[in-house]
This record gives C-alpha cells, structure tokens and sequence, in this order.
C-alpha cells in the first residue's frame, strides 16, 4: 500500500512543474498581449517612447520580461541584456538586426534613439517630416544598411538644426556596429544561462508557497480569492453528491430486482431529463421559475440579479438565510447526473447477476433481495465508487455551467472570469487546484478499491 | 421494441439529412433578397445570385445592391426575409414571435431568430465537421505511429539519440533563433528534417560498426506506451474545462475564434475517443487468424497496418464518430452560450440561447435554440445507440 501512495504522490508532483512549463509556454506562443492590455486599460495617451518605458515597467512588476526557463539559446552576439526586452517589436528589431552578425552591444539603445527621434515640426520642410516618418516605419523591417543609408540621406539632405546632433550619433552608433561585426558568430549558437530569474522558477517558487501573487484584475490576493470560490463549489459538489449518488444507487439497486411500473417511469421521465443539455435546462428553469411574467405561480424563486449565495460566515447561517436559492442549482445538477449513475448500476447489478455465485446463492435459497443486498453489493463496490470518483471529478465541469447560469461565485465562474480578463495568475492558480484536486480524488478512490477488493492488495 | 428502435432511428436519419440540407441551402431562403422578382418583365432570382455569390459561383450584380428589396411589390418575399447578421432597429431588445414580421421573434441585437436558428445550423455542423475530421486525422496518425512501430520496433543506439536531438536542436535552432524570418518554405523545411533524419538512421549504424564493432548498445523507445501514457493524461481531464483554459490562454481579450480555429482545437482536444477505439480494434485484429494468413502469405508490416489492419479498424469507430460529433455540437453551443466560442462575424445557437440569461421575459430566445440542440442531440443518440 505505502509504496503504491508514494509512487503515486510521486507522479503527482512532478506533474506540476511539467504543467506549470506547459502553461507558460503556451502564454508566451499565444497572441494575447497581457501587458499592453494592462496599458490600454490605464487610457491615457502615450508617445512611442514614453509607451516603450511604460511597457518595460509594467512587464517588470508582472515579471512579464523574464525567460522562461532556466536556460536559452541564442546567437553569439547577443548577451543576456537581450532576454530582458519585452516590447515585442523591440526584440524583433534586435533579432533582424543581429543577423549579419552586428554585436548587440553595439546597438543597445538604438532602438530608442531612433523611436525618440522627434524634431520639431515648425522648423522643418514636409519632405524632411515625411523621412522621419519613414524611419520609424523602417525600424520595423529594415535591415541596417537600409537604416544607415536613410539616416546618412536624411543628414546630407536637410538641415536639422538643433537635432542634428542627436542624428549624428545615430549614424555613429550604426558605423561602430558595421565596423565591428562578426558575420560567423551569427552562425553559431550560445547558451545563456538565466539562474533563478526566470518565470518557471518564480511560477514554481510560487506553487511550492501556495501565494500566487495578486490578480492582474483587482488586486487580490489570489490565493484569498481562489480559495472562497473553491470553499462555495466544493459545498455545491458535496450537497449535490451525497443526494444524488445514495438515491441513484438505490433506484438503480431497486430496479434490478424489483419489477415495478412505477420504477420504470421514473427512469424514462429522469433518461428524458439526461438528454437535455444542462446549459438549456438551468436556462429554462431560470425563465421561468425566477420571474413573475409567467404567472405568480411560477415565480417561487428569486430573481439572479440578488443571487449571491456565499459561505462567509458559516455553513448553516447560510443555508438559514439563502438556501432557497440553491434549489434550482440543486435540480439541475440531480436533473442532469441521477439519471446516469441509476442506469450504471443497473446494468452492473444485472451483469453480477448472471455470475455462478448468485446462481450458487440462489440454489442456497436466497431471496433476490438478500442476493441484491448481500452479496452483489460487496461485489459491486469497486465498480460503483469508480463510477463516484469519476462522477465527482467531472461535476467540477457541471459546476462551471450552472455556477455561471446562477450567478454562484464559485471556482467555475472565477474561472470564466479569469479567462475573459486575461487574469494569468488566477488561471493557473486555478487550474493547478483543479489538477490537484482530481488527482487527490482518484488517488483516494484507488486506495478505497484496494481496502474493498482485497485481491488487489496481493498484486502489488 | 426492435421495431420501435427501428423506426425511431430511420426518423433520427431523416432528422439530420434535413439538417444537413437546411444547413446548406438555408441561406438561400433566408435572406433580405426576396426569392423571385419581375422587374421590366424581367424575372430575377436574387436570393439564389446572393448565395451563389456567397460560395463564389456567380457574381452579384452591384446594380441590384442598391435595390431596397423590402419595396418590390411585384415578387415574393423570401421564406424568412431577414439575413441572420441584418440588424432590425426596430426590433431592437427583443421582439415575441410573429410580430414586426419576424417569424420566430428577434433577439436582443435585433437580428431575426429564425434566420439565426439556420445561420448556426451551418456553423454547428461545420464545427463538428472539422473537428471531427481533425480529431480522426490525429487519432489515426497517433494510432499507425504506436501500433505500427509497438514497443520494441525502434531501436536506437546511444550515438543515434546524440546526433538526433542535436540535429532536432539545430533545426530549431537555425529555424527559430538564428534566421526566424527568412524565406525558407514549410516544404523545405520538411524535406531537410526529413532528410536528415534519414541519413542520421542510415549513417550512424555504419559509424558505430566501424568504430566499436563488437557491441552496441540500442535503446528500445516504447511508442505504444508512450501513446497511452497520451492518451490516459487527455482523458482524465474535464474536456470543457481543458477547452475553456487553452482558448484563455490563446484567445485575444474580448474577441472569439474562428470556425476553422475552434473546429480544429475541438479535433485536437477529442482524438482520444477515437485512438481508444482504433488501438483496441487493431490490437484484436493482429491476434487473429486473418492477420496471421495476411502475415504467412508475405505480406509486409507497412502494407498490412495500412490496408489490411486499419480498414477493418476503421468500421469499429462509427458508432464513436456519431457521439463525438454530437459532443462537439455541445461544446461548442456550450462554450457559445458561455460567451468564450466563436467571434461575433458567426451566428450560433448557444449565442441566442445565451441572451435569454439577459431578458428573461424573451420565451422565444430560450424555447427555440434550445428545442434545436437538444433535438438534434437526441438524434445523433438515437442513431448511434441504433448502430450499436
């Protein structure tokens, strides 16, 4: 038993990291820009150079500029300068510039040389506008001959007065660089090691803490936030569970030995039911069950907009004030699940019942009841608590769908939240206690069938 | 019993050829272009010209885009007379069916329902289309690479793993670091991973005998394991959840996906349904006499494993194929309901049946959309228990 635990815990653990790799790979690839988001919603009005500081700063409170990992490989002329850029078009900029093998020591600062290059409008022709214009364009896909030889016609064509230093400069920068490039090197790769300042290790760090930082959203401590969510739908999951899994049971129990009318149309009527998706019952249920147009008999609930059932201080308190209110999610979860955990025991009470020792029990002079309860119950417990673990761990999903219909703010609905405001941290925080949480299910689950099928024991 | 089976599947079939057509030549019927018009005893047909236009047929003429349609007395209004993205600004914030002319009423946007109901048949089954095509493709690919190459096929000496991941390194290398934007085509690019590749498999054993004759010493890579340690990592997580994750992570702020793009992370979330099916299938078929025949009469493995092994393997996944389609129309009126599915351009049931969280006076928006869903849901059910 203990080294099968610890194998397990084992697996479990290093499955996170690989996760946490996963998912922050997967933030870097996508086309979602967090940090200018984060800018936008500030809304206010930026000049390039002042956006491309603002940028810088934001991504480095968030650690958005960090490497991803412990380790990267680049091309011999950059140095590890190179890493903390985070304006995209910047690095882009550096990455085409480097590639005839100009150092990026060379070049550091020419970027924002260039983008704040700004003269003053009164004082110059259009023409000499209109090329400055045209810089800025280039430095998003020029090469750096093509930008030296623009700047040098800019220099002889106009006279720039006061800037013409600032322009000098430049131009000086670009022949260094020219002057002391080294093609090969282009050819080669390096690697750079980043030590602890990467987003892995801090993502890690975090995990291993439990304190994921605060939401990019409002601010919160993650954690806090997370944590309340979890509390409320692990609450709806256990009501929902311990109704629907002992009166499944039960029917499905009932009808395989007892042939009633009675039985069979509660199963058609709750089979029905199954094969309504459950986004459009929880929907029905609301329209009309929540709102008096439909006549005052109909509306027995309150309206969504004043549904907000929290745990904050204590359980029962809260099923006293409330409870009502979670009726309706109540339905719909016994609505949607009791039909398919009936069926499933059903069929594996009715394939138990062709086996040799019930014949044998029969023989005896049992009654099907007593064969029912007796014998094929203690069979049947391994099948039956898969079919619960795997039940719980699914409901998570079920949870989601009616927790966003409701208005409950369980973990589902922060995760929905999370995702349209582009929350990162509370994703992951989220995410990582979906994982742990269904991995602890399955994990208690295998232990349980070793304790109900002893035979398991002896294979390991 | 049977007969009632029977006669309730040919019903299912009949119910998804209807939609099938619906799904197709919907748009024409539906449309602010009326069917037919005689116009200087001239008669036109510019519904059938806009869906024509629409799927690059025929052109439309720019004359008749001015035309204001609704004015012509002289022809028939088309079936349901509204395109599902026209915007009615006086049905604005919901209007009951069969007033101001729109059949199933109008939603909150002022778009007809009706019209919306046959723009999301198109984009529901299309989704399902692509996804499940994908999710096909993949399994299938996953599938030949495991059971083709098993447990013990691939074998690879130390140095072939060495100059492997080297090789792959300075791929990705030169591709990604070094030279990211310039020209090298995915095709040139394929051929030279392939390439070499095959002279790293051709070259190295030949090294290696020369230099250490005696042993080397090969590492057997366990494809078949390695697919279900795949394959059992993709089942154990909630596929609504795994969804809803990945397109936060990929999807911009506020916008949705695409048709393809969904269709094509729907496939890529759902294969394992189908390698379940298909590796099992294949596994039963190599222990049988007809494989051992196929394998005494000389036949080789590749030849086998492609036509011989995987036709048969592929009549075992159509009962899979129904239920997986039938799961992607739900997760994708799911993920439309929740309001994370495909971007505003695309009409879809989930989305109308969304706003009636919105105004919950609007029967209409909750009724009709979800009667759609679950009819065709049940459907597919029914067929595919049927095929069982």
């Amino acid at each position: 038993m203990l080294p099968f635990v610890t194998k397990r815990l084992i697996y479990i653990l290093v499955t996170i990291p690989v996760l946490l790799l996963l998912f922050l790979g997967l933030f870097r690839i996508s086309p979602v820009d967090s940090v200018q988001q984060m800018i936008d919603a500030g809304d206010f009005q930026l000049d390039a150079v002042s956006y491309r500081n603002t940028y810088q700063r934001t991504a480095e409170k968030y650690d958005l500029n960090q490497p991803l990992f412990y380790w990267s490989i680049g091309t011999r002329q950059w140095n590890s300068h190179y890493f903390e850029i985070a304006l995209e078009n910047e690095k882009e900029f550096y990455q085409r510039i480097s590639r005839g093998g100009i150092m990026y020591s060379d070049v550091i600062g020419l970027y924002e040389k260039m983008l704040g290059f700004e003269p003053k409008r009164d004082s110059l022709s259009d023409q000499a506008l209109k090329d400055v214009k045209t810089l800025k364009v280039l430095l998003l896909d020029a090469s750096l001959d093509d930008l030296d030889s623009h700047v040098a016609g800019m220099l002889t064509n106009f006279d720039w007065g006061n800037e013409e230093e600032q322009l000098n400069e430049i131009s000086q920068q670009i022949e260094i660089a020219k002057v002391n490039a080294k093609p090969l090197r282009s050819w080669l790769p390096k690697l750079y090691w980043h030590g602890s300042e990467n987003q892995f290790h801090t993502a890690l760090k975090q995990t291993v803490r439990g304190d994921f930082g605060v939401s990019l959203r409002d601010g919160r401590e993650v954690g806090d936030k997370i944590w309340q969510a979890f509390y409320l739908t692990l609450f709806l999951i256990f009501l929902a569970a311990i109704t629907i899994f002992p009166l499944g049971i039960w029917l499905g129990k009932r009808m395989s030995y007892l042939d009633r009318k009675w039985l069979k149309w509660i199963e058609r009527i709750l089979l029905f039911f199954a094969s309504i998706p459950m986004f459009w019952l929880a929907t029905l249920l609301l329209v009309y069950f929540t709102t008096p147009e439909y006549g005052e008999a109909f509306h027995i609930f309150s309206s969504i907009s004043s549904y907000g059932f929290r745990l904050d201080d204590g359980i029962f308190e809260a099923i006293v004030r409330n409870g009502k209110q979670l009726i309706l999610p109540m339905l719909c979860f016994l609505l949607s699940d009791l039909a398919i955990v009936m069926r499933q025991t059903h069929q594996l009470y009715n394939n138990e019942k062709g086996k040799p020792y019930i014949l044998a029990a029969r023989m005896k002079g049992l009654l099907a009841k007593e064969r029912s309860n007796k014998h094929i119950s203690l069979n049947a417990r391994p099948q039956l608590l898969t079919m619960i673990s795997s039940g719980v761990a699914s409901a998570f999903a079920g949870s989601l769908v009616i927790e966003y219909i409701f208005n409950i703010p369980g973990v589902g609905r922060l995760l929905l939240d999370s995702i349209r405001y582009g929350d990162r941290p509370v994703l992951i925080g989220i995410v990582l206690l979906l994982f742990l949480t269904s991995s602890l299910i399955f994990l208690l689950a295998d232990i349980l069938y070793r304790y109900f099928d002893p035979r398991l024991k002896q294979a390991i | 019993m049977k007969i009632a089976v029977k006669n309730s599947k040919n019903w299912a079939i009949a119910y998804m050829i209807f939609l099938l057509i619906v799904a197709l030549i919907g748009p024409i019927f539906t449309s602010n272009a009326p069917l037919k018009v005689t116009i200087d005893d001239e008669t036109i047909y510019p519904a059938l010209r806009l869906y024509m236009h629409d799927s690059g047929l025929r052109s439309y003429p720019s004359e008749w885009r001015t035309i204001d349609w609704k004015k012509i007395e002289n022809g028939k209004q088309n079936l349901i007379s509204w395109d599902a993205t026209y915007i009615d600004l006086t049905a604005i914030n919901g209007v009951p069916p069969g007033k101001k002319g729109h059949l199933l009423g109008a939603d909150l946007f002022g778009k007809d329902v009706a019209a919306g109901l046959i723009a999301g048949t198109r984009v529901s089954l299309l989704v399902a289309f692509i996804a499940t095509l994908f999710g096909l493709l993949l399994a299938f690919l996953l599938t030949f690479l495991t059971t083709y190459f098993g447990n013990q096929r691939i074998k690879l000496t130390l140095l072939q793993i060495l100059f492997l991941s080297i090789f792959s390194c300075a791929i990705w290398f030169y591709l990604f670091v070094a030279f990211p934007q310039s020209n090298v085509s995915a095709v040139t690019t394929l051929f030279t991973a392939v390439a070499g590749i095959s002279l790293i498999f051709w070259l190295t054993p030949k090294i290696a005998s020369k230099k250490t004759s005696s042993s080397t010493l090969s590492i057997p890579i366990p494809m078949d394991e390695i697919g279900l340690k795949f394959y059992e990592i993709f089942q154990s997580i909630p596929k609504l959840i795994l969804l809803l994750v990945v397109i936060g992570m990929i999807q911009a702020k506020g916008t949705g996906s695409s048709l393809v793009s969904l269709g094509l992370l729907m496939g890529a979330l759902i294969w394992p349904v189908f390698y379940r099916y298909l590796r099992l299938e294949i596994q039963r078929e190599k222990s049988t006499d007809f494989f051992e025949s196929l394998k005494n009469l000389g036949f080789g493995d590749l030849r086998m494993t492609l036509f011989h092994l995987f036709p048969k393997a592929f009549r075992s996944i159509i009962v899979p194929t129904i239920f997986v389609f039938s799961s992607v129309i739900l997760l994708e009126s799911t993920l439309s309901f929740l309001g994370l599915g495909l971007s505003d351009e695309y009409v879809s049931w989930g989305k109308i049946l969304a706003q009636a969280r919105l105004r919950l006076d609007a029967w209409w928006l909750a009724i009709f959309p979800g009667i759609l869903i679950f009819l065709t849901l049940y459907a597919l059910n029914i067929w595919s228990k049927a095929k069982n």
